[in-house]
């Protein structure tokens, strides 16, 4: 990470090291940090979620509709969307484990019903995509300085959500580390039969992580409609696979039982740096998925080499 | 677990390395003269044939004017991400600033961010409504409203009872505009028009939705396209279901498909914006204002709409395969 830091910092000279290049960052890895930090607990152990993008998609559009269409106050219509996501998240869980069937199918399937669910009422009850306003709604205020609030230092303004994002980490860490829980994540995800005879309540600690990553999604969608003051149908869009590329360049398996949290961290981080740094160095950006692939291929590789070698000893 | 990561990024540098160093070396060879750097960000997806004749006017523009540009756009219609592309762009510091704004609400903390740093700024092709709020040198574009009844004026004249509209990028305040131009005549004429929602990536879906819905609508006769993206895969289709050419085909914008669909006759006009003015007049005009204080005293550079049919088609086709218009 420090030397694709440098790598920027030689190249892209004009305004990657100041300030508001730092800011510029940060912000960006410190949402996709968020949803790293949920989607790698869910992957250690064994499962994915894919719906999340859309969970974004449908909490900011319900957010702003409670909230502009139905003049509800706006912490009332976000506790009110956070139930909704937790109970889908809740579903998701509940379908996988009850099923047996693989995550990856059961949430992408969900991912398309949440998206289409989400144009489909909007367009029926405003006849539009795209919804603003929310600034002038009751409770904003108090919103905003929860999830948009900024810290202003020489002149640039950083995101308060930079912050949610060290603090969910160090939560999340504390968890996966010193607590029953977290061993019990890792023994679900190594191997769910031997996690049950040893008597972990399997089910239930997958049904929780997937309500967990779906209230990731949910604070995500509330950050981003109190920064830009409304939403649109199609936010969150590819955020579920750049979450978990987040989580594997960090090291977490896909098949679950091995991972970390400051991994993932650390890959929101790399990812936020490359995709700014490459608008620093002048790059079209049409270049930034050639990156990503690149890394995401070079991080899983590495991890394997480096898995045998702990494996030997 | 260092020890892991050290040896995870040298692999990355050294991707990094090669890919990074290569476009960096073209830029310098380029552009001998650094002195003057305008950045451009627009909202034109990488599949889109439209802008990449806007980017070709404004690279040609630097070129003969020996200034550096660099233009980025988001790989796809997400507006978080193109904030993001100009909060970065501002933190460079660049000479001039030249931004579409499709949408206003998603992007009006970065404009206004840029506009407080003194950064100039030209606003081009959509969301000349920011002027109102915020100082800018001026903007290019058509008026997407006047497009609209224009390409509503000219349905009629085809004698259409029946329209189907398809919008390539919901969320995008000019299409939306152009749309309304566009119902609102039809409608005071008591024409129907229906809409199918498409997704512009993917050409074989765009066809499918619009042939599944020609078949149980059969009294449509007239379909608007609000851009190249949903009129070329639409043209296909109306080759192979329609030889008859019953079905009139109008699109915004045009790419050499579009033409070639001219001449053949299955569209009847395109509503030309010549897009490759509003990249090379920016480029210029932010120069100018940069080097020399200039600063025009129209607020609109209107750049459009002419229309383009099948009298004119065979004039443009051969500017339009070389990318200019």
């Amino acid at each position: 990470m420090v030397f694709v830091w440098a790598f920027f910092a030689i190249f892209a000279h004009d305004g990657f090291l100041s300030v508001q290049g730092t800011k510029s960052y940060l912000q960006v890895s410190s949402e996709i940090g968020i949803l790293a930090i949920g989607v790698a607990l869910l992957m250690i152990s064994g499962e994915f979620d894919l719906s999340i993008g859309s969970l974004i998609g449908f909490s900011s559009m319900s957010v702003t509709l409670l909230t502009v269409e139905a003049n509800l106050s706006m912490p009332v219509a976000s506790i009110l969307t956070l139930i909704m996501v937790m109970f889908i998240g809740y579903c998701n869980g509940i379908t996988v484990v009850k099923s047996g069937l693989p995550s990856f199918i059961i949430t992408l399937g969900s991912l398309f019903m949440v998206r289409g669910v989400t144009i489909a009422v909007s367009k029926m009850v405003t006849g539009r995509t795209q919804l603003g306003g929310l600034e002038e709604s009751k409770g904003y205020n108090i919103m905003s300085s929860l999830f948009s609030n900024s810290l202003t230092i020489s002149e640039t303004d950083f995101p308060i959500s930079i912050l949610w994002w060290v603090l969910f980490g160090i939560l999340g860490y504390l968890l996966l580390k010193h607590t029953q829980i977290g061993n019990w994540i890792f023994a679900t995800g190594a191997s769910k039969e031997s996690a049950k005879l040893m008597g972990i309540p399997v089910n239930r600690v997958k049904t929780s992580l997937f309500m967990l990553t779906a209230f990731c999604a949910w604070f995500i969608a509330i950050t981003q409609v109190t920064t830009f003051g409304g939403a649109d149908v199609l936010r969150g869009e590819q955020k579920e696979f750049i979450a978990i590329i987040a989580a594997v360049i960090g090291g977490t398996l896909l098949t679950g039982g091995y991972g970390s949290i400051i991994g993932a961290m650390i890959g929101a981080l790399i990812f936020g740096i490359v995709k700014q740094g490459i608008i620093f160095a002048g790059v079209d950006a049409d270049w930034f998925q050639v990156f990503m692939g690149v890394m995401l291929i070079s991080a899983v590789l590495v991890n394997g080499v480096f898995r045998k070698k702990y494996a030997h000893r | 677990m260092i020890k892991k990561y050290i040896a995870k990024c040298f692999y990355l540098v050294i991707f990094v390395c090669i890919v990074v160093s290569c476009s960096n070396n073209n830029n310098l060879k380029n552009n001998p003269d650094k002195e003057i750097t305008i950045k451009m960000v627009t909202h034109g997806q990488a599949t889109d044939p439209f802008w990449s004749v806007v980017s070709n006017g404004a690279k040609d523009a630097a070129r003969e004017l020996g200034i550096t540009l660099h233009y980025q756009s988001p790989q796809n219609f997400d507006m978080i991400t193109m904030s993001q592309m100009i909060d970065a762009v501002i933190a460079t510091k660049p000479d001039g600033l030249i931004l579409s704004v499709p949408d206003i609400p998603a992007l009006r903390k970065s404009i206004i961010s840029a506009s407080k740093k003194n950064i100039p700024i030209i606003v081009i092709n959509a969301g000349s409504e920011i002027m109102e709020e915020v100082d800018i040198l001026t903007y290019v574009g058509q008026s997407e409203y006047e497009a609209g009844l224009k390409a509503a004026e000219g349905m009629l004249k085809q004698g259409v009872k029946s329209v189907l509209c398809i919008n390539h990028e919901i969320g995008n305040i000019s299409l939306d505009q152009r749309e309304q131009g566009f119902r609102k005549i039809l409608s005071e004429n008591n024409v129907a028009v229906k809409t199918v929602p498409i997704d512009a990536s993917d050409p074989s879906e765009t066809r499918e939705m619009v042939r599944a819905f020609l078949s149980l609508n059969k009294k449509v006769d007239g379909i608007l396209t609000l851009g190249p993206l949903g009129a070329i895969p639409i043209v296909r289709l109306l080759k192979e279901i329609d030889p008859q050419k019953n079905i009139k085909l109008a699109t915004f914008d045009f790419t050499p498909e579009i033409i070639d669909g001219i001449m053949d006759g299955h569209i009847i006009f395109a509503l030309d914006q010549q897009q490759y003015l509003q990249g090379y007049l920016p480029v210029v005009l932010m120069n100018l204002y940069i080097t020399n204080k200039n600063t025009p005293a129209y607020k609109k550079l209107e750049t459009g709409p002419s229309i383009i049919n099948i009298e004119n088609a065979q004039d443009v086709l051969a500017l339009s395969k070389k990318g200019s218009r």
